[in-house]
């Protein structure tokens, strides 16, 4: 299982990620899956495991998501 | 939507697309040009003067309205606005103002290219340029803020003011049409309506985008998007080289000037605008027609930009046989103040990271 992250600004996914480096969390970025949004906006997908350890850094640094899917 | 085939197959048929509107009378290679055709709606709006520059686009209509109808039936429909609209109407000048130096959008590059103008070839190196500078600025904090929910009214005011110009354009002769130059020359009303319909659904599932596919490239390393580009491209230059149409050159190419530097600044502005802007100027009517007033803030700023690029002689003049082409004295100034706005705009606009204590 995986899980996407979704956001309303491209800053946003891209402070995602500079700290998911960081912290060596696994993910990439991704145009946002066309069946979630029909913005041109960019994602964060990465294994199921790390989504508490995402939480965190979304949490601490205050970054601004839409929603957080669960993917099979 | 995002198998590799399907996309392929779409862009396929953008090419298409352009391929009927250039065989029923659309200008040579400006078959589908969405920065030209929005500023010969200006001129058909008499908001700018340019007497061989003026005729309401049914290709830019339909675009809009193809949007609207494939959003509606897909849920897609969302009203938003209020993300930094001044500034989008400004961003939307400016991609306007890059557009007229270099002679096109993006659309048209590509057009130009399969044709064989090696004008828009070295043009394609500002672009990429542009886009990588604005990618550069996103990826320094650049962000105009999200776009809030609001009334589904404000979504709807651009669809609707679109069905009016459509309807009185056919029903009326309130609106100028050029008698000579590119604006005179166009395919039949309802072939280019239904292409641009064709182009807008088309632009609504794939959520095609010149900037958007570079920048996807370089943030994500995703070339969806590029791969639909890349099909477009590939069956006109197919098209092309099989009526003979393809010729490489610089000098002679139809609606285009060889000044190497301000084509590639007409587009490095066109590129860094389109990443600030969060679209090319295709994506801002897909945008538009799908609700985003800031799409529609966007797309004022282009069709006004337009409108003062002709009436204040900023756009390019076009090379000929006893014209040497390029920009005018006053398109050179406005050229360099344009590059100082965006990055004025890009850096202004950067947000910073907010740790909690």
């Amino acid at each position: 299982m995986k899980i996407l992250v979704t956001f309303h600004t491209t800053f946003n996914v891209l402070t995602l990620e500079k700290y998911a480096k960081l912290e060596k969390i696994e993910g990439r970025i991704l145009p946002t899956p066309r069946k979630f949004s029909a913005s041109c906006g960019l994602s964060w997908m990465g294994p199921y495991e790390t989504e508490l350890k995402l939480k965190e850094i979304i949490e601490k640094y205050n970054i601004e998501f839409d929603k957080i899917y669960e993917l099979e | 939507m995002e198998k590799k085939t399907t996309l392929a197959i779409l862009g396929g048929l953008i090419g298409v697309g352009a391929i009927i509107l250039a065989i029923f009378g659309n200008p040579a290679n400006m078959s589908i040009c969405i920065a030209c055709f929005i500023r010969d709606i200006a001129g058909g709006l008499k908001l700018q003067t340019a007497a061989p520059v003026q005729y309401i686009r049914p290709e830019i209509l339909g675009i809009i309205l193809g949007a609207t109808i494939t959003a509606l039936i897909r849920k897609d429909f969302k009203a938003t606005a209020g993300s930094s609209p001044a500034v989008r109407f400004i961003l939307g000048f400016i991609m306007m103002v890059g557009a007229l130096i270099f002679l096109g959008c993006s659309f048209r590059m590509i057009i130009r290219m399969g044709a064989g103008d090696l004008n828009a070839w070295v043009g394609l190196i500002g672009f990429l340029g542009g886009v990588a500078t604005g990618t550069f600025f996103l990826k320094k904090g650049y962000s105009l803020g999200k776009s809030q929910e609001t009334k589904i009214q404000s979504g709807f005011i651009v669809p609707i003011v679109t069905l009016i110009i459509l309807g009185l354009s056919l029903a009326t002769t309130i609106f100028a049409v050029s008698k000579m130059g590119p604006g005179s020359v166009h395919a039949p009303v309802l072939i280019s309506l239904a292409v641009g319909l064709g182009i807008g659904v088309i632009g609504q599932l794939t959520r095609l985008c010149s900037t958007g596919a570079f920048r996807n490239v370089m943030l994500a390393k995703d070339f969806n998007l590029l791969i639909v580009f890349g099909s477009f491209f590939g069956v006109f230059l197919i098209y092309n080289i099989v009526t003979g149409n393809f010729n490489p050159s610089f000098v002679g190419q139809p609606i285009a000037h060889t000044n190497t530097l301000f084509n590639i600044l007409g587009l490095y502005i066109f590129g860094f605008t389109g990443i600030l802007a969060g679209g090319c100027p295709f994506r801002q009517l897909i945008l538009t027609g799908q609700g985003s007033s800031d799409g529609a803030m966007t797309l004022l700023g282009l069709l006004l930009g337009a409108a003062f690029a002709h009436n204040f002689g900023l756009a390019a003049i076009v090379s000929t046989p006893d014209v040497v082409g390029g920009p005018t004295d006053k398109g050179v100034i406005v050229v360099v103040i344009s590059i100082i706005a965006l990055f004025v705009i890009a850096i202004t606009n950067r947000e910073k990271t907010k740790e909690k204590k």
